[in-house]
């Protein structure tokens, strides 16, 4: 090889050795910093706690439902794309309610009370409707548009936060079978 | 963090929004560019526009292939507009091989509309970035660090500003490149090296743990064999001394 070729050739073998060393190094420092999950809006962390009452009177906790998949969608009755998605939810809701909950988080520090009834009523809503009255979980959940949607695994861990709507049959059905690890 | 810009009653994805300002960045100094390739700029706008168009389509077909089953109970939403229908990484393959197929078919040498794209493509990579600042995803190591940012409940590593950095330096060196028509036959594959020098260099940072087996971040690993690829080609064209439009610009 001529001297001018193995000079040029230096830099470029020692960037790959020194590459190399860095891999090797980092994945080495990779398992001993690997970090512990804390409770955060986001995807691969433990959804945030919430206790509400529901539009029927029943109170309920992320607690209680721990072991099941989770739909959490935030939503208000004035919200168009929210009102657009709600039959689809409905329709998974009748197909895969003993799988998955269901909970539709009603931001109701920005709705009135008489507005989610008749909305429910008149679209046959049968899955529970949470009523956020101080707007203390949507703010926990750092929902900054209407609607958004949480999708928990089994194990109270975000796995898709979905912001904008309105979610379709197809979408929802595709999410519940990754959460329940169907093909 | 802004994943959302409320502007009166609108509510626009910030993400998506500085990805489509990286776009059209990208277009306009890649045709601005482009005759220092050699190569016809409306040519090269209409096959990016091929490409993009075919990544969206292979996008959509890669996911309704994926989930099939759920797509024939409810043929129509093949059509739908929702982002979240797509399947990212088959659109991306089988678009750029689609790309190299035009590419074939216009008589056009690789090579030169690699390189052509390559301003374009490093200005692109920045505004990526700047999206994943802007959903809060691709987040750093919890650090110590005096510059670390607050996000997720802990003080973490700015990742993403960290490739917005390094990228807006390798981008002024590109630039620097073209300007003085400097190794502009190897433009593309100076930008794959030092970008995968890059990836493998910060990959480590990454707190969020995706892309990663037990302890080895996958992308360092892709990182490392494109470095590799990048060398071998550099080392085989450095050989050739000259690009192929350079040889037809003489012979002409």
């Amino acid at each position: 090889m001529p001297k001018n070729n193995q000079n040029q050739s230096l830099p470029n073998i020692l960037l790959i050795v020194f590459s190399m060393i860095w891999i090797v190094f980092t994945s080495i420092r990779s398992s001993s910093t690997a970090e512990i999950r804390n409770v955060q809006p986001q995807k691969g962390f433990l959804a945030p706690d919430f206790q509400l009452k529901s539009l029927d009177g029943n109170t309920v906790s992320l607690d209680q439902l721990n072991g099941k998949p989770i739909l959490i969608n935030f939503w208000a009755s004035w919200c168009i794309p929210c009102q657009t998605e709600m039959p689809a939810i409905q329709e998974m809701f009748e197909r895969y309610g003993s799988k998955i909950y269901i909970a539709a988080i009603n931001n109701t520090a920005q709705d009135s009370l008489a507005n989610v009834r008749a909305f429910v009523n008149k679209n046959q809503l049968t899955f529970p409707v949470l009523l956020d009255e101080r707007g203390l979980i949507t703010s926990s959940y750092q929902v900054q548009a209407l609607p958004t949607t949480f999708f928990v695994n089994s194990n109270g861990v975000i796995q898709e936060i979905i912001i904008g709507g309105p979610m379709s049959e197809t979408l929802l059905e595709i999410r519940f079978k990754q959460l329940l690890g169907e093909p | 963090m802004l994943p959302i810009l409320n502007i009166g009653p609108l509510a626009i994805q910030a993400p998506g929004l500085i990805i489509l300002i990286g776009i059209w960045l990208a277009l306009t100094l890649i045709e601005k560019n482009s005759v220092k390739f050699n190569v016809d700029s409306n040519v090269l706008s209409n096959l990016i526009l091929w490409f993009l168009l075919s990544i969206v389509l292979f996008a959509r077909i890669g996911y309704v292939a994926k989930y099939f089953s759920v797509f024939v109970e409810r043929p129509l939403s093949i059509l739908s507009p929702n982002l979240a229908l797509f399947d990212p990484l088959s659109g991306l393959i089988l678009g750029s091989v689609f790309f190299l197929v035009l590419i074939q078919r216009k008589k056009l040498h690789f090579r030169d509309v690699l390189n052509a794209l390559t301003p374009g493509l490093s200005i692109f990579a920045i505004f990526y970035f700047l999206s994943l600042l802007a959903s809060g995803q691709y987040y750093g190591l919890p650090s110590s660090l005096p510059w670390a940012i607050p996000l997720w409940g802990i003080e973490r590593h700015p990742l993403q500003l960290y490739y917005v950095l390094l990228l807006i330096i390798l981008s002024a060196w590109i630039f620097w490149l073209v300007e003085k028509e400097k190794k502009i036959s190897f433009l593309f594959l100076e930008f794959v090296r030092w970008f995968s020098v890059i990836l493998i260099f910060l990959d480590f940072f990454r707190g969020d743990g995706a892309m990663q087996i037990g302890s080895i971040h996958i992308l360092q690993i892709v990182g490392f064999l494109l470095l590799l690829s990048s060398f071998i080609l550099l080392k085989r064209f450095q050989a050739e001394k000259i690009s192929p439009s350079v040889i037809q610009r003489a012979e002409k």
